[in-house]
């Protein structure tokens, strides 16, 4: 059920993200959790609330925005400490539960209810699955989930 | 040869004999002697043992005798330091409390006051409470100019000290700008990082309303600042969030024995629906922990006045920073008399007592202790208050984290195990698919069983055995082994029978019973899944019941919003 959110070319790379182009050295865990207990902006929060939006999958422009958000959320954070990717709800409906976006990989992707995720990501499943939640942050060692006022929390 | 003969010929050995045997006499004898020996060494030894005790002793006695001699001659050395140098601070400290009872009740004439206060000025050269009485027999006098010297010489002398003795002198006497402008004073002089046991005290004043208005809005501004200056601190808000992470998790409850009996006994994976229960069951604890705080009318204890008035009188009455390293001495010299010269003994009570009057508290922790445990921290219900709406941003942190980890860590799969049978399930409607597996289960078991249950082994062969006999032999006695074997299989045949019908009796009541169970146990699991949902939405209840707090309205009591039972001079 893989979806490519950015076209794939004909060698098989994909497209360079905006996010990627950062200079900052990477943070320590102290620093990077500081930074990421600040509440997410209202623009970051609308645009990777809308992973689910059927846009990402058809329009360049939206998927470039939408990479464009998260790299002016976290202008102070490198690669390495990037998020792997986002978790959320998904409203295909039956037997669709959640849907992921590979940041690195740039692809969105449903899941079946009881349908595995990766490791860090299944951590965050139940926690994308509850209304208290916008959307879950998935990091290399730790799960942030976002409240709709912004609020970021890390599990 | 003949010599040979001579050398193997008896000899005379008596004489070697006898030699041997005065030998083995004075070996036994050396033996005696010897144990002889070992019992004196023994009994040196254990001499020598008393001796190094009663020795040890004598020097421990002596060397306790010695201190507590040495203690009496120090501790008057340090009393008459303490009297030549002090001794008129003594004299200030007794007369003090009266001349502000003089004032306060107006029985003694102004120009007596006047003259006593003078002379004790004049006494206690470089003591703050000296001066501080001065001014205060000027103020009644309205002799402005003697007063503001003499305040200018007292808080010279301690800021801090006289700027209490102010605060709490103008609150008695009902001057509320005076007593907001002095206690500003005073909070100037506090640090955040390490407060005085007397400021819960003032808190909970402030908090009820027993200072005025004035005091109230200085103090807020002040507590304001105090928290902007904590909170640039590196790390301070996630300190603050522990603190109350672990204040939280202190009132999670446990699970009583009685509740999902099935779930207990016959699901592995209890102990992660228990603790996940626990967990999810706090938010409803601390929701009502925090509603009792802030529903209803505050009563204001008269007590608290008592309290603010004994900070005045232990100013006036307890010893000034100046003395404190000869009462300190002077103390710890008491304190080796009163153990009998026991050094290590006397340092141990000593360090424990300095302790307990050097308690410090940083004001956060003060925060955190009058919300959650106010009894322990001796915080009024206004104080709780208080303290609650300032730590709103961090009670909503906590709670959210420990939310968001109770959530992710909910068991999703749950175990059930009934004797041989284990099954899966999530939310209690899997008994369909379950009962089934029961069912294949035991259709597998009887299957076994019955194909266990079998003939013996001598069955057939008996039975060809017979014929062949009969056949054989054809007489009487042929028939009669062929008779006998029909005889025994028929026999074996009809045991055949019970034992299937026993064992289709026995796994069809273990079915049953699993049904049973199987289906209590999703039961309850209904129950859980419900009771969880309902307690998990009284998280978002308790963020919300939190966010809604409003710190300026709950800073501190309104005026009339409590109810003053305030006995006597409350402002």
């Amino acid at each position: 059920m893989a979806r490519p959110i950015l076209p794939i070319e004909k060698s098989g790379v994909q497209h360079a993200l905006p996010v990627l182009h950062t200079s900052a050295p990477t943070k320590t865990t102290g620093d990077l959790r500081l930074i990421l207990r600040r509440p997410r902006s209202k623009g970051y929060l609308a645009q990777v609330s809308q992973l689910d939006a059927g846009k990402y999958v058809h329009s360049k422009q939206a998927v470039d925005e939408l990479l464009a958000a998260i790299a002016a959320e976290f202008p102070e954070l490198a690669l390495p400490d990037y998020p792997l990717g986002y978790l959320s709800r998904c409203h295909l409906g039956d037997p669709y539960e959640v849907h992921t976006l590979d940041v690195t990989g740039g692809i969105i992707e449903h899941f079946k209810v009881g349908q595995p995720l990766g490791a860090m990501f299944e951590k965050g499943r139940a926690l994308a699955l509850h209304r208290a939640y916008e959307v879950v942050e998935i990091y290399r060692d730790a799960v942030y989930c976002l409240r709709a006022d912004g609020s970021a929390v890390r599990v | 040869m003949g010599s040979e003969h001579l050398v193997i010929s008896p000899a005379d050995l008596r004489a070697i004999e006898r030699s041997l045997k005065q030998i083995g006499e004075f070996t036994a004898h050396v033996g005696t002697r010897l144990e002889s020996v070992e019992d004196q060494q023994a009994q040196t030894q254990s001499l020598l043992e008393s001796f190094v005790k009663d020795f040890a002793e004598f020097v421990a006695r002596d060397a306790k005798q010695k201190e507590v001699q040495l203690a009496e001659t120090r501790v008057v050395k340090v009393r008459q330091e303490l009297e030549q140098r002090f001794g008129h601070y003594g004299a200030v400290r007794r007369r003090a409390t009266g001349i502000l009872q003089a004032i306060e009740t107006q029985t003694v004439s102004s120009d007596a006051v006047r003259s006593t206060t003078e002379e004790m000025m004049m006494q206690a050269p470089g003591y703050w409470l000296a001066p501080a009485l001065v001014a205060l027999s000027g103020w009644v006098r309205d002799d402005q100019p003697l007063a503001q010297r003499a305040l200018t010489e007292a808080l010279r002398r301690d800021d801090f000290k006289t700027s209490l003795f102010f605060g709490l002198v103008t609150r008695r006497a009902g001057r509320r700008e005076a007593n907001a402008r002095w206690l500003h004073r005073y909070l100037l002089h506090q640090d955040p990082t390490a407060l005085d046991r007397e400021f819960i005290v003032l808190l909970n004043a402030i908090a009820n309303g027993v200072f005025g208005v004035e005091v109230r809005e200085l103090t807020s501004a002040k507590i304001d600042e105090w928290l902007q200056q904590l909170g640039a601190r590196a790390g301070f808000q996630e300190e603050q969030e522990k603190r109350w992470t672990t204040a939280f998790v202190a009132r999670e409850p446990t699970v009583s024995e009685d509740e999902y009996r099935v779930l207990r006994q016959f699901s592995p994976t209890w102990p992660e629906l228990s603790q996940s229960l626990s967990r999810v069951r706090r938010s409803g604890v601390v929701t009502d922990d925090f509603r009792a705080v802030f529903d209803g009318e505050l009563v204001v204890s008269p007590q608290l006045v008592s309290e603010v008035d004994g900070i005045l009188e232990s100013l006036v009455k307890n010893f000034d920073d100046e003395e404190l390293p000869l009462r300190r001495q002077d103390r710890f010299l008491e304190l080796i008399l009163e153990t009998g010269g026991d050094r290590a003994l006397a340092q141990q009570r000593f360090d424990a007592e300095q302790h307990a009057l050097d308690e410090k508290m940083p004001f956060t922790q003060l925060l955190t202790n009058a919300s959650m445990s106010p009894n322990l921290a001796q915080a009024s219900r206004a104080t709780q208050r208080f303290s609650i709406a300032l730590s709103r941003e961090w009670i909503v942190r906590a709670q959210d984290g420990l939310t968001a980890r109770d959530r992710s860590q909910v068991p999703q799969k749950v175990q059930l195990k009934v004797g041989d049978w284990s099954g899966e399930c999530c939310d209690g409607s899997e008994e369909q698919a379950l009962r089934a597996s029961i069912g294949e289960l035991f259709a597998d078991k009887l299957k076994h069983g019955l194909a266990a249950i079998k003939r013996p082994a001598f069955f057939f062969p008996s039975l060809l055995l017979g014929l062949a006999a009969a056949i054989g032999m054809r007489n009487v006695f042929g028939f009669c082994i062929l008779a006998a074997a029909v005889l025994y299989c028929w026999l074996e045949e009809r045991k055949l029978g019970p034992r299937r019908a026993k064992l289709r009796a026995e796994l069809a009541e273990t079915l049953a019973r699993t049904d049973e169970i199987v289906r209590a146990g999703l039961a309850e699991l209904v129950d859980y899944r419900r009771e969880w949902s309902k307690q998990d939405k009284k998280a978002e209840e308790l963020r919300e019941l939190v966010l809604a707090i409003s710190p300026r309205e709950c800073t501190f009591v309104q005026p009339g919003e409590a109810r003053q039972v305030l006995m006597g001079r409350a402002s």
